[in-house]
């Protein structure tokens, strides 16, 4: 009996290591065994609250074709799951793992937390991945966050769709790489969006929060 | 002791006699009604359920070996050995069979994206990005007819995606093309790609 417990129980963790290793072995051939084992430590982390694995092998193949050292790819593998937890959270209840992922890199250019609730509650039904692309673009191309994110909530809470939301951020794009200042660009553009959308309705209010 | 006080007595001896069979018969009926229930309790207390030693060391050597199986199908994935039913397959049906391994399509739609890139002193020419999980090895630039072109077309799901060339497995190129994303991480630049949905 105390035999048969002891192998059950040294059984557990082997499954759980063989599983991790596995994912591991995605790990770039080039990978050091000391970068190997951080990795694997993060992997278990991860895979114990239910993160997406394959983004934070993927993050340390980035990093070795990038020839980072081992020091600064395991810290960028560590801030990566902290990331894709928090948009998790943020996206609740079911995000998808493009959802979490593009979540992460809203993240990662500054958009702040709440906003990734506010835009799941905009869109509660629909994948969130292109909306948080462009929001992502818009912020990395010089815009502040919150500006940006609230010209995205409120296209979204209008019904706005992925092509017009899609049109906005590379008509954003263009004129930023003409030479224009990226708020004027936003401005211009999203009035060009709003103008083919119904009018707010109370959904969308929430994005327009009275000022004092 | 009268004649009524004989027959309950009997009747008593009667009803204690049948008392085991009918605990059987109740057991029964509770067990085909609850049956459910009881195959989860058993399935839950089985590690203490009487087991013999050599189905354990079974059970054992059978989890060890599928461990080893897996990774080792693992590292031959990534290292690009082809599999079996890989063997004979192109470069670029193979980078699309990759696509998933990073960022998959929740909503399964992907847009056909076409990567060229000209550089007439390549050999070899990679993509890299986050749609393939920054794999040097899963998707490969195709030589086009004209002397220094190379293309690649792969289906990406709806979002933001970075990526980047690497050429003769050393030089890190972005898409001349395309704007170019920072990389606060490691401090190399990415291009940068949206794809709406089809």
């Amino acid at each position: 009996m105390k035999l048969r417990r002891l192998l059950l129980l040294s059984l557990a963790p082997l499954a759980a290591t063989t599983g991790v290793r596995a994912q591991a072995a995605r790990l770039d051939a080039t990978a050091d065994f000391s970068l190997r084992r951080v990795v694997e430590r993060e992997l278990v982390a991860a895979r114990a609250i239910g993160l997406p694995e394959g983004l934070l092998i993927a993050k340390a193949n980035e990093g070795i074709a990038k020839r980072a050292t081992p020091r600064r790819i395991a810290d960028a593998v560590a801030a990566l799951g902290k990331r894709l937890q928090v948009a998790r959270d943020q996206l609740a209840p079911n995000p998808g793992e493009d959802e979490i992922a593009a979540g992460a890199d809203a993240l990662y250019v500054g958009v702040p937390a709440p906003i990734l609730k506010k835009m799941r509650a905009a869109w509660p039904n629909r994948s969130l991945a292109l909306p948080l692309g462009v929001l992502t673009e818009l912020v990395a191309k010089g815009l502040p966050a919150n500006r940006a994110a609230q010209v995205v909530t409120d296209l979204m809470a209008r019904g706005a769709s992925n092509v017009q939301l899609y049109a906005l951020a590379q008509s954003v794009q263009g004129d930023v790489a003409a030479g224009w200042a990226p708020e004027a660009a936003l401005d211009l553009r999203a009035r060009g969006v709003m103008s083919l959308l119904p009018p707010a309705t109370a959904a969308s209010a929430f994005t327009n929060p009275r000022r004092p | 002791m009268d004649a009524r006080d004989e027959l309950i007595e009997r009747a008593a001896a009667v009803l204690r006699r049948d008392r085991p069979r009918n605990a059987r018969v109740v057991s029964r009926i509770l067990g085909a009604v609850d049956g459910r229930s009881r195959r989860w309790w058993r399935a839950a207390t089985w590690p203490s359920a009487p087991f013999s030693l050599a189905a354990t060391l079974s059970l054992a050597a059978a989890g060890l070996i599928l461990g080893f199986v897996t990774r080792d199908a693992a590292v031959r994935r990534d290292r690009g050995v082809p599999l079996a039913a890989q063997e004979e397959a192109p470069v670029r049906a193979q980078a699309l069979r990759m696509m998933p391994a990073s960022r998959g399509a929740s909503e399964a739609t992907t847009t056909p994206v076409q990567f060229t890139l000209r550089d007439v002193r390549a050999a070899r020419v990679a993509l890299v990005g986050d749609f393939n999980g920054w794999s040097q090895t899963a998707t490969l630039l195709e030589p086009g007819t004209k002397a220094g072109t190379w293309s690649v077309t792969v289906p990406l799901s709806a979002g933001r995606h970075v990526y980047a060339f690497v050429v003769d497995g050393q030089a890190w190129m972005t898409d001349p093309r395309s704007p170019k994303a920072r990389d606060l991480d490691f401090g190399r630049a990415n291009s940068v790609l949206i794809v709406q949905a089809p």
